[in-house]
């Protein structure tokens, strides 16, 4: 602040506010932890929410970890039986939804001879 | 604490019968339409402190506790018992938060009303007990010992003065002349008409201009 002249009183209240508005603390890193400190602590908050990655936001989405676990298992049994049947499988099905027999509706050698797609 | 508070997120709020139906795609949400802190209003990061989320509670400290300490610097001319008055006012804030209503005033016109008014009540204790001149106020490095000096002197004696006015006084002539406020703002703080304002801060100023009649040399506002 520098020295100034003044007229009268008035001119002289209009200066000291003036120079007093001017003043601008910075609160330091001690008085922003008190105040973080007072809002982690504050009455009538639920629980601090942590910042969650996006991956444990999708399991959220689908469940966690239990519902994970369960279409893991569903795969791994839908891969088994697609790849090696147990037996009496597919006694199982025939029984349910009658035997299967496959019958093709054009000749695959012919077929494909006459479009050029396979030599010979 | 600036790279987490500038970490998105998103506010919650809606009716109880879809509860269970937003936290479900509560996820989804968070990960699609996320906001920056940075981008919220006061009363959405309010709220988002109030939901749980600490970034936001960090994003509004930074916001208004600068201007929070700065306000009560200016009105108490000490620098330990401005900070003890911002961190009250802010603890105050996280107290309301749960109970915030929308559109009920501006997070920072609260703040201001209760700064001001934590610091008539620190300014009328502290008349009654420690006189001022006993606080002694951290040097500021970009000022030379005697400036230093001059500055605590005027902050001082504006603080003592601000202390033997009337309160509404003191709070008037402190928000327009020292925080720059416009009366329509100083009537919603105060909570008053824009009239009583203009009487407040003229009535206000007449009473320090007595108050500090005789101080001018001593203040460095003489005219020699």
């Amino acid at each position: 602040m520098t020295m100034r002249k003044t007229d009268n009183d008035d001119a002289m209240i209009d200066a000291l506010l003036s120079d007093v508005a001017q003043e601008k603390p910075v609160p330091d890193t001690a008085l922003m932890a008190r105040v973080m400190a007072d809002a982690a602590r504050a009455p009538g908050l639920p629980a601090p929410r942590p910042k969650r990655s996006v991956l444990a936001q999708l399991s959220d989405m689908i469940g966690g970890w239990p519902a994970a676990s369960g279409l893991a298992l569903a795969g791994v049994v839908g891969l088994w039986v697609g790849v090696a049947p147990p037996a009496g499988i597919e006694d199982v099905a025939a029984g349910l939804i009658g035997t299967t027999e496959t019958v093709s509706l054009w000749d695959d050698e012919s077929f494909f001879a006459e479009e050029g797609l396979i030599d010979g | 604490m600036a790279t987490a508070a500038k970490a998105g997120m998103t506010v919650g709020g809606g009716h109880k019968p879809f509860a269970r139906c937003r936290a479900a795609i509560e996820p989804i949400r968070l990960v699609l339409m996320t906001v920056p802190l940075t981008d919220m209003t006061d009363a959405d990061l309010l709220r988002a402190y109030a939901d749980g989320t600490m970034a936001a509670a960090e994003e509004l400290a930074q916001r208004l506790l600068p201007g929070a300490l700065a306000q009560a610097t200016r009105m108490l001319a000490d620098r330990a018992a401005a900070e003890d008055v911002a961190q009250d006012a802010m603890m105050r804030l996280w107290r309301q938060a749960p109970a915030w209503r929308e559109g009920e005033a501006q997070v920072s016109t609260w703040l201001y009303r209760v700064v001001s008014n934590l610091c008539i009540d620190f300014i009328r204790k502290r008349k009654r007990n420690v006189p001022l001149d006993a606080v002694a106020d951290p040097p500021d490095p970009g000022e030379s010992a005697a400036d230093q000096m001059q500055t605590n002197a005027r902050m001082t004696a504006l603080s003592e003065a601000l202390g033997q006015l009337p309160e509404r006084q003191a709070q008037a002539v402190a928000l327009r002349h020292l925080e720059g406020l416009s009366n329509p703002e100083i009537a919603e703080i105060m909570d008053i008409s824009v009239r009583s304002v203009e009487s407040l801060t003229a009535r206000g100023k007449r009473a320090l201009a007595a108050v500090l009649a005789g101080r001018k040399a001593e203040l460095g506002y003489d005219d020699a």
